[in-house]
């Protein structure tokens, strides 16, 4: 574990880690404390932090595996003259959807303590924490699905606007009551599990492809 | 002169569409250093590729380190290698290169990779990408992660043609220390172009044609079996017969010519020279071009 | 040691040159070894087959041995012989003097009078 730990860390640079572990997490709490806590705008307090967070997921992947899955990228040598090298690579990719969940969780599950303490609301572990996770996750992951085939951060900016635009619109979706909290979680689950999965098979089978002729 | 081989192949067989890698044995010798010479295309990436385990679907076996190894994790954590095209992700920076090599490679050790790039002056702010670097620094950086490595072998794909003057001179110094280091036990090899630059530091000479191997040898054996002649216009004529190579102007010929040949130029009025391993290399490859003279 | 790179003598020749002439006069002694293949090679900026072309003539003549791992080393060099080569390089000088005078136009008077004014110059 500590092996993979560092593999994954290895893989990302110095500024990637403050922007993503550090940057991103204080700018979600702080929206949470002026929008929904101090201004009571929930809906769209809420509805902001999610954007943000898939949005920063997409943009931030440039500088961690941004074009691993690009036409010339399979040869990556360094990486394949260590018999380590294919390993390093899984780790760092599943070890990604495992920081992203856990980080999403984490800045959610301070949202929901922060509103129950401080503004005395009720929370709803399902509306207020299960679907906002699930749609971070399943969002960004496919969306860095596509963009790893490109190393060109503009696709990456491109694809977190499209991308949190569909999760801001879900959001809506659900306010107006056309969706169902389960019907979103559902969606949400199904998409991210499949792009999960896909995430780690599709760079892989690139990088892995480099050993042999296509 | 006999020696141990670092690395040996019977049979190794290669196809792409168009092209065929061909050569029914290899040796390359053990404590020295062996540059890989020829055409653009002669299949010299392909071959350091296979050596290197970075390809692996060929025909035919290739054994390390005194005929006893297969390619294995502990034999690639003996072999460094440098080579062209997307060798590091672009977006790392210098010092995730330091920490992926880390995790990539037991041997590894930073204050010695530290201490190369101080050598080598290569810009190793945080903040600078791979994919920023010249192409000379961006060598200087593959050099820098191999040679912070315990290795016994380096395999390095062009080192010398990125870099300026000055630093090739380092290059073959660098080699020459890291020989001499191993005592015997460590060995180099190299492809190149700039075989004038790096003849200083060559041992043994691999010359690739067509996607196999047409001469090879101890350099010192190569010049001995070689011989630069140059002649007078009148005899040009016969000369062309008998030389491995030649040039023809209205003011004589040059050429080179095997030793055992050389009893069939008597009477001529020639001039010998021994040739430089350039020269016996331009030769080489133009008696085995499918180039049009 | 100081090699010519363009001078038409091989870079190996040079180096058996200098290292007989080296032990020849005693600079290096009986049982010394010589600076091994590489590290010579590496001081020298030549490859290290050159410098082991250099060793082996060196050996060919009988004046170092190669100890197996360990180097080279200097023979006892029999005073006989080492007398006789000695007599061999005056003889060679000389005769490089005496071209010299042929070009010159000196005569073989003038010649052995500047050898003997030089011999008292030395004395």
């Amino acid at each position: 574990m500590k092996r993979s730990i560092k593999s994954y860390l290895v893989f990302t640079s110095r500024a990637y880690r403050l922007f993503l572990y550090l940057g991103v997490p204080l700018f979600c709490i702080g929206m949470e404390l002026i929008m929904v806590i101090l201004m009571k705008m929930r809906t769209s307090g809420i509805m902001s932090i999610l954007c943000t967070l898939i949005f920063a997921e997409v943009v931030s992947d440039t500088w961690f595996l941004g074009g691993i899955q690009e036409k010339h990228a399979e040869k990556m040598d360094y990486l394949k003259t260590s018999a380590r090298g294919m390993s390093v690579v899984k780790s760092a990719l599943a070890l990604d959807l495992m920081r992203r969940s856990v980080m999403t969780t984490g800045i959610f599950g301070v949202c929901c303590l922060l509103e129950a303490g401080l503004a005395r609301r009720q929370i709803s572990i399902r509306a207020d924490l299960v679907m906002p996770l699930l749609a971070v996750f399943s969002l960004s992951t496919a969306a860095v699905l596509i963009t790893r085939f490109f190393s060109y951060f503009y696709i990456n900016v491109l694809a977190g606007y499209l991308v949190s635009a569909a999760a801001a619109v879900c959001c809506v979706l659900l306010s107006m009551g056309v969706v169902s909290v389960n019907t979103l979680i559902a969606i949400y689950a199904g998409l991210g599990t499949a792009a999960g999965i896909l995430a780690v098979w599709v760079a892989m089978k690139k990088v892995e492809g480099g050993y042999y002729d296509k | 002169m006999e020696s141990k081989s670092v690395m040996k192949a019977v049979n190794l067989k290669k196809k792409f569409k168009g092209f065929e890698l061909s050569i029914p044995e290899l040796h390359i010798p053990k404590g020295y250093a062996t540059a890989l010479i020829g055409e653009n295309g002669a299949g010299k990436t392909t071959l350091l590729n296979l050596l290197t385990g970075i390809r692996l679907d060929y025909e035919g076996e290739i054994l390390y380190f005194d005929g006893q190894e297969k390619l294995s994790g502990s034999v690639q954590e003996r072999i460094g290698y440098t080579g062209p095209g997307s060798y590091f992700l672009p977006h790392w920076t210098v010092g995730q290169v330091e920490e992926i090599s880390e995790v990539l490679f037991d041997g590894f050790h930073r204050d010695r990779f530290q201490a190369v790039c101080e050598e080598l002056n290569i810009p190793t702010g945080v903040t600078k990408d791979v994919k920023k670097l010249s192409d000379g620094n961006r060598m200087k950086l593959m050099l820098a992660a191999v040679l912070a490595r315990d290795t016994d072998l380096l395999i390095l794909d062009e080192p010398a043609s990125p870099l300026d003057p000055l630093m090739r001179d380092k290059l073959c110094d660098i080699i020459r220390e890291y020989l001499e280091q191993g005592n015997g036990e460590r060995s180099v090899f190299f492809s190149t172009h700039n075989i004038a630059d790096m003849e200083n530091v060559t041992d043994y000479a691999v010359i690739m044609e067509n996607g196999t191997i047409v001469e090879q040898g101890f350099v010192e054996d190569l010049k001995e079996k070689y011989v630069s002649v140059k002649g007078e216009a009148a005899d040009a004529e016969r000369a062309e017969k008998i030389l491995y190579t030649m040039n023809r102007s209205a003011y004589g010929f040059e050429g080179i010519c095997l030793s055992e040949n050389m009893d069939k130029l008597a009477g001529m009025d020639i001039c010998v020279e021994t040739p430089t391993l350039f020269q016996i290399s331009v030769a080489v490859m133009k008696a085995n071009t499918s180039l049009k003279f | 040691m100081k090699l010519l790179q363009n001078s038409g003598i091989p870079i190996y020749q040079q180096i058996t040159d200098q290292l007989r002439a080296d032990i020849l006069a005693g600079r290096l002694k009986e049982g010394e070894y010589l600076p091994s293949i590489r590290s010579l090679a590496k001081d020298l900026k030549i490859s290290v087959i050159t410098t082991m072309k250099a060793y082996e003539q060196l050996e060919a003549e009988g004046l170092v041995t190669a100890a197996q791992g360990k180097g080279f080393y200097v023979n006892a060099q029999d005073s006989e012989m080492l007398r006789e080569q000695h007599l061999r390089r005056v003889e060679e000088a000389l005769l490089e003097a005496i071209h010299a005078a042929q070009v010159a136009g000196m005569t073989n008077a003038e010649l052995q009078e500047t050898l003997t004014a030089l011999l008292e110059c030395e004395v």
